[in-house]
């Protein structure tokens, strides 16, 4: 129907995509293996590989292995990819450097979920908190797709935008009454914290199937990602009906950032660094963009994860803070290549 | 236009009658000053004005002391934590309390008090110093007995908590002696919480049962437990990973409603499961609104739930 | 016709005001009333009432009255300066850059030591500042337009990670001081003391003025820019002018008040709806709302929400974000 466009940016840079690669699945590797042999307790090599030779021989080696570290692992490479993808795609479909799925409400809405299922229903086992979660993320990111559609005119970027900043402040503000008034802090503080600690195989089987879904119709999508990204008229004049795109993409973007954060909590900034980031070798084709950056994401989480588990053993160090020590700085250094962005 | 007036008038002429309406034109008399305290210099412990020894209206915002207080015959006409409404030691002493924050300035003057009482890390402290005398109390700054005969002392009460302190010691001899057959003071304990994501430790002067179980009944914590909570900060959060390090034969776990379903996936998984104090079903699950406080009237309270949990779980 | 609507709107207002600040002194957490206060004018009431009166509430009512004119008046100049009707302090990432300076100052310095107060107001200002050029830098469109949607996008990416920063920040730096800085988050009401406020009004008052002697070039500046630069306006200079003096407003406010956002959005929408864009009528006009605003925001916490602790912010918040969206929905 159309030819496939190819941006001015590309047509220099084949090479670097495949050192990108294999770069990130040489750190993705090493972060790997290195989280699952260090935390709070550092195993050697060879207990290592005894246990992943014998997995059902049980002993504690294999209880920490298996119950603790890698279903974290993988959550870490899962939720990494996830928001990744969920901040690369919010930034095509909003032609904006700093979307993050935050503007849509996810993080309000399942913050104000739990903060009031909290408050009326007590303490709750951990998979009803997930559920919780993603209702909470589903119901803020529907109320904002309501309030700015209007009946003849359709989506407006704007209108979302706002919706979406206005929701995340009402939610946050209501939820911060509530847990005053019913003295929730010290429940409700771990979940704000973020964190992959108590992660078990039955929390990543209810939340791994929306995200593996999540990428996967990412990059199905991802050609017409590339094209809406572009300015609204040449979307159209290319033929893209760009209303049901981007409602399409943000369902992906819910889908796969309400599932990061019923498991994970609060996290900022990975959606929004990580796919800056990727960009500078790969330009904007989502095509090369969005798995690459979900890779990146995931190494990035596998990594902040271990330093959060070998800083100050046997004590966690909270996820968020280390992501913004790392994150503030590569914000400031992406301001200054500003121009490109 | 003239709708919104007209409804905006209308508002304001209800808000002014509300206003006039709540006149409280009664001059308060001053509250008759009696007796003021012989103010002792204890570590710790730091006076503003002139502190009364027989307080008629105390505003308290130091929440680990009010059970002392209400030991010695002293109710405090406010609470600032939830905790102390929901303590089943002495929460309904606490029944006609209201409930402030130290920077609820005009709420605070309302009540008129005669003594205030509040941590030494409030930040409102210069505040509540110009509204009446004021007790400022480090935390921690003496040992848990040890407060009752400070502030038995400061309020002339000396009598009171020796006696208080007599009868204590005379019960944890005999909880002890009754639990002997199970029980040898080798018997090591750990004192747990969990939060969401989280598991805390507490050592033997932060609560949660610490002061009961390792200082007053005296038994042991396991060596890890020493080094890392007790010999340093008093609590300390822990990863799931090593959680069995710090177990010995018995875990005493908080819980609430607030947080019985937390670390649930902790529970669940073979880590927790392997540790021997849990196949031997020596995990001892402790009110936390009763064992957050180390007050005498949690204590007493604390000692009989204790003794309760150990023999239901040797049975 | 048009000045007699003018004037009746500002004479509306001033009433409505003095309306709201009677009240709102005679009414609190201690039961009290009109009658009690009219005692401690006449210097015939209960020392605890005088106190109350004097030291509690009077403060307090002014801090919010300079915070809600000021955050008000920032408001308006901004949207004048984007000509965009959305923008507001809080929402520009403003408010929150003030605060990462604050939270640094509060980290390390002794608030109570009137030095440290008096320099608040200089380092919020840097704070601000910083913030908005680059709020401004990152959302610039190629041709150095100003998208409305980049900029606001921008400034609630900026404002969000701000504020996650300034919680990391002080939980490293001094952990007693978390609960202030997640309280000025919220909004809350800290400036309530005679010391902060001899130091601030006067400057607040005084960028009070510079402001509103801007009214002309701002009338213009509303205009298009072919037309402005016809009319002679410096826009490059008046432009740089408005954004300080707006940054400073928001910054100074935000020592006051904390972080509170709307304000200036609900007060700036709210004047213009009535009075029209002559900013020597809205300006003044906006204050006044914006005071209303806040002191009764204040007010309704001080009665209703003794002992909970939720800050003045938060009851903002929840009636401007529906506001806002109320906006939304029926204007396009």
């Amino acid at each position: 129907m159309y030819r496939e466009a190819k941006l001015p940016s590309q047509k220099n840079k084949p090479n670097h995509i495949w050192l990108v690669f294999f770069t990130i699945l040489f750190l993705f590797l090493i972060g790997w293996y290195l989280g699952l042999r260090f935390g709070a307790i550092s195993y050697s090599h060879q207990d290592l590989i005894e246990v992943l030779r014998h997995p059902l021989r049980n002993s504690k080696l294999q209880d920490v292995i298996f119950d603790l570290r890698f279903p974290r692992t993988i959550a870490a490479i899962l939720v990494g990819a996830g928001m990744a993808q969920a901040g690369a795609i919010m930034q095509g479909v909003t032609r904006n450097p700093i979307a993050d799925p935050g503007l849509l409400g996810i993080n309000a809405g399942a913050g104000l979920a739990l903060i009031l299922a909290q408050a009326f229903i007590g303490s709750m086992h951990y998979s009803l908190i997930i559920l919780v979660c993603l209702l909470g993320s589903t119901v803020a990111a529907l109320l904002i797709f309501t309030l700015s559609y209007r009946p003849r005119k359709g989506y407006n970027q704007l209108r979302l935008i706002l919706a979406g900043a206005m929701i995340a402040t009402l939610f946050s503000a209501i939820g911060q009454a509530v847990t005053l008034y019913f003295n929730l802090s010290t429940q409700v503080i771990g979940w704000q914290a973020g964190g992959l600690s108590q992660i078990n195989w039955r929390m990543l089987s209810i939340v791994t199937p929306f995200i593996l879904l999540g990428l996967l119709l990412a990059q199905l999508f991802a050609h017409q990602l590339t094209i809406l990204s572009l300015d609204e008229t040449i979307s159209k004049a290319l033929g893209q009906r760009t209303l049901a795109m981007t409602i399409s993409l943000l369902a992906i973007v819910l889908l796969l950032s309400a599932a990061s954060v019923a498991i994970v909590g609060t996290v900022s900034f990975i959606g929004l660094i990580i796919p800056h980031f990727i960009a500078l070798f790969v330009g904007k084709d989502y095509r090369k963009l969005l798995p690459l950056a979900a890779f990146a994401g995931a190494t990035f989480m596998l990594w902040v994860d271990l330093f959060s588990r070998i800083i100050n053993p046997p004590t966690e160090t909270p996820i968020n803070a280390i992501i913004s020590i790392i994150g503030l700085p590569c914000f400031l250094w992406l301001i200054r290549r500003g121009k490109n962005l | 236009m003239k709708k919104t007036l007209t409804t905006l008038l209308a508002l304001f002429a209800v808000f002014a009658l509300v206003a006039c309406g709540n006149s409280s034109s009664q001059n308060s008399e001053k509250k008759s000053s009696s007796a003021i305290s012989k103010m002792p210099e204890i570590q710790g412990f730091t006076y503003y004005g002139d502190i009364p020894q027989n307080p008629k209206k105390v505003v308290n915002f130091a929440y680990s002391y009010t059970g002392y207080l209400l030991e010695l015959g002293i109710v405090p006409a406010t609470y600032s934590l939830d905790l102390e409404k929901d303590s089943p030691a002495f929460g309904q002493d606490l029944e006609n309390a209201t409930q402030l924050t130290s920077s609820d300035t005009e709420a605070i003057v309302a009540q008129e008090p005669d003594l205030i009482i509040v941590f030494s890390t409030d930040e409102n402290i210069d505040q509540l110093k110009e509204i009446a005398p004021t007790l400022v109390i480090e935390y921690a700054s003496s040992d848990y007995l040890q407060m009752l005969t400070n502030l038995g002392q400061v309020f002339n009460k000396e009598e009171q908590a020796t006696a208080w302190l007599n009868q204590w010691d005379e019960k944890v001899a005999e909880a002890k002696k009754d639990l002997s057959n199970v029980l040898t003071n080798d018997t090591s304990f750990t004192v747990m919480d969990f939060y969401e994501k989280n598991i805390y430790l507490y050592g033997d002067n932060w609560g949660r049962g610490g002061e009961l179980i390792y200082q007053s009944l005296g038994y042991a914590a396991p060596q890890k437990v020493q080094e890392d909570v007790i010999n340093k900060d008093g609590w300390f959060g822990l990863s799931q990973e090593v959680i069995g390090d710090y177990i010995g034969d018995y875990a005493v776990v908080n819980v609430n409603s607030g947080t019985k379903e937390a670390a649930s996936s902790l529970k669940e998984s073979d880590v927790w499961k392997n540790i021997p104090a849990v196949q031997a079903g020596h995990v001892l699950e402790v009110d936390y609104n009763l064992f957050y406080f180390s007050d005498p009237m949690s204590l007493d309270m604390q000692l009989e739930a204790f003794v309760k949990a150990v023999k239901e779980a040797n049975n | 016709m048009k000045k007699n609507k003018q004037s009746f709107s500002i004479i509306l207002l001033i009433s409505l005001l003095l309306l709201v600040f009677v009240l709102s002194l005679s009414m609190g957490y201690a039961k009290s009333s009109l009658i009690d206060v009219i005692e401690v004018l006449v210097g015939k009431s209960s020392s605890s009432m005088i106190f109350i009166i004097t030291k509690i509430r009077l403060p307090r009512i002014i801090a919010c009255m300079l915070g809600g004119a000021s955050l008000a008046l920032s408001g308006m100049l901004l949207q004048t300066l984007t000509k965009n009707p959305l923008a507001d302090s809080g929402i520009l990432g403003i408010n929150t850059g003030a605060g990462l300076v604050i939270t640094i100052m509060v980290g390390f310095l002794d608030m109570t030591n009137p030095m440290t107060i008096a320099l608040m107001p200089l380092f919020a200002m840097i704070g601000g500042i910083l913030t908005i050029f680059i709020v401004y830098f990152m959302s610039r469109k190629k041709n150095n337009n100003i998208s409305p949607t980049r900029l606001i996008i921008t400034g609630v990416g900026m404002s969000s990670m701000l504020s996650g920063v300034m919680v990391s920040l002080i939980s490293k730096i001094n952990d007693f001081k978390m609960t202030y800085i997640v309280e000025w988050l919220s909004g809350k009401v800290n400036g309530g003391d005679w010391t902060t406020l001899a130091i601030f009004s006067p400057l607040l008052l005084l960028i009070w003025i510079l402001t509103y002697s801007r009214s002309h070039s701002l009338n213009i500046m509303n205009l298009n820019e072919q037309t402005a630069l016809a009319l002679g306006l410096n826009l490059q200079r008046e432009r740089l002018y408005t954004l300080i003096l707006s940054t400073a407003l928001a910054s100074l406010s935000v020592v006051l008040v904390g972080n509170i956002t709307f304000v200036g959005l609900v007060s700036g929408h709210i004047t213009r709806r009535f009075l029209g864009n002559d900013h020597r009528i809205s300006l003044p006009a906006s204050m006044l709302v914006g005071m209303i605003i806040l002191l009764l925001a204040d007010t309704i916490g001080r009665i209703l929400l003794v002992g909970t602790g939720i800050p003045t912010g938060i009851i903002v918040s929840m009636i401007g974000a529906p506001y806002f969206l109320y906006l939304m929905t029926t204007i396009d």
